[in-house]
C-alpha cells in the first residue's frame, strides 16, 4: 500500500504539471493573434491586371504593412488592415511606370497610401488549417473611401515562423489571399481616359503573409 | 590656230566632267547606301525583337519573375533589370527606315544638259 502512494504521488504530480504547462499552451492558440504584415523576406504583393480591348496591363506592388488579429478558433472575429504603399506600384515599361505614379493617375505624391479596414466577416468556411469568407470593409484609393466585400482565404500555418526565419524567431504565419475587382471610375483613377486603351476594371490579387512571433 | 582655245577649255571640261560624274556617282552610291542601311535596320530590329520573345506589348526594362516562396506557397513577383524590345521599338524602326528610303528618293542625279562636253 505504502508502495503504491510513493508511486501514485509522483505520477499524479507528473500528470498535474503536464496539465499545468498544457492549459496555457491551450489558452495561447485559441487566444486572438497579431499578425504583422511588415514582410522582412519582400515576399508579399498585390499584382494588379487592366485588360483592355487594345492594350492588357498588369503589374505589381510589394509594399505591404498591416496588421491582422486573428483567432484559429474564432475566425469571425478577425480584424485589422492591410496598407499597400504606392510608390511600390511597378510595371515593366518605365515611362508607364512615370504615368502609372503621376498626378493624372494614382498622383502617388500626394496619396501614397492605399488601405483596406476589415470590419465584419460572413460565409465564413473552416477546413483545417483554411479559412474562406467574405470580408467587408472600408476601401481606400487615393481620396475615395468605398465599402466592399471581398472573398478571402485565411491559411493559418502553427509554427511555421521558425521554418522561414531561420529559426531566429518561433511563432505562427498567416497567409491571405483575395482576388477582387474595383473601378478605376469609382476611385477618380484619370476617369476620363479611354476605357479602349485602359480598362476601368482593374483585377487585383493580393497574397500576403504575416508573422506572429511568439515571445 | 583653232585648236588653242579647245587646248585651254580641255582640262576645264574634263575637270567638269569628272566632278558631274563624280557626284552623280556619290548620289547613286549614297542612294543605294540609305536603302541598304534601311533594310538592314529594319531586319536587325526585326531579329532582335523575334530573339527576344516578340513581345507584342510596349518596350519593358525590367521583366517580372514568379519566385515561390516554399514556406507560405506564395509567389513572389521579383523583377529582373532585362530590355525585351516591343512593339514600339519595331514601329521606330519602321519609321527610320521609311524617313531614309523617302531620304534617298530626294536624291537625284545632277543634271548634264546645261554641262555638255560638245557644244555645236
Amino acid at each position: 500500500m505504502k508502495t503504491t502512494k510513493y508511486l501514485l504521488t509522483p505520477a499524479l504530480g507528473l500528470m498535474l504539471a503536464g496539465f499545468s504547462f498544457a492549459m496555457p499552451a491551450l489558452t495561447a492558440t485559441a487566444a486572438p493573434q497579431t499578425f504583422d504584415f511588415n514582410d522582412p523576406k519582400g515576399v508579399n504583393n498585390v499584382v494588379f491586371k487592366l485588360d483592355a480591348p487594345l492594350e492588357a496591363i498588369s503589374g505589381s506592388a510589394n509594399g505591404i504593412s498591416g496588421k491582422v488579429v486573428f483567432d484559429p478558433a474564432n475566425p469571425a472575429a478577425t480584424t485589422g488592415e492591410i496598407v499597400v504603399s504606392a510608390a511600390s506600384l511597378h510595371v515593366p515599361n518605365p515611362m508607364m511606370k512615370e504615368h502609372l505614379h503621376s498626378a493624372q493617375w494614382m498622383d502617388v505624391a500626394k496619396h501614397s497610401e492605399i488601405r483596406f479596414v476589415a470590419a465584419s466577416l460572413k460565409n465564413i468556411k473552416t477546413s483545417g488549417d483554411t479559412t474562406t469568407a467574405d470580408v467587408t470593409g472600408q476601401f481606400t484609393l487615393k481620396w475615395v473611401t468605398r465599402e466592399l466585400t471581398v472573398p478571402v482565404q485565411f491559411t493559418y500555418l502553427k509554427d511555421k515562423l521558425g521554418a522561414r526565419s531561420n529559426n531566429r524567431q518561433q511563432g505562427d504565419l498567416l497567409v491571405i489571399r483575395a482576388r477582387f475587382t474595383i473601378k478605376r471610375s469609382d476611385f477618380n483613377i484619370n476617369p476620363g481616359a479611354p476605357q479602349d486603351k485602359v480598362a476601368d476594371e482593374i483585377e487585383l490579387t493580393l497574397s500576403i503573409a504575416g508573422a506572429a512571433p511568439r515571445s | 590656230m583653232l585648236a588653242s582655245p579647245l587646248r585651254i577649255e580641255e582640262p576645264v571640261t574634263l575637270l567638269l566632267m569628272h566632278v558631274i560624274r563624280n557626284a552623280f556617282m556619290t548620289s547613286m552610291r549614297l542612294k543605294s547606301y540609305l536603302r541598304a542601311l534601311a533594310a538592314g535596320l529594319l531586319a536587325a530590329t526585326f531579329a532582335w525583337w523575334l530573339v527576344a520573345g516578340a513581345h507584342r506589348g510596349w518596350t519593358m526594362t525590367s521583366v517580372p519573375k514568379r519566385v515561390l516562396d516554399e514556406i507560405t506557397g506564395i509567389e513572389a513577383v521579383v523583377y529582373e533589370k532585362r530590355l525585351v524590345p516591343g512593339v514600339d521599338v519595331l514601329g521606330a524602326a519602321v519609321i527610320v527606315a521609311f524617313l531614309m528610303i523617302g531620304l534617298s528618293c530626294l536624291l537625284r542625279a545632277p543634271r548634264t544638259s546645261g554641262t555638255s562636253a560638245n557644244p555645236k
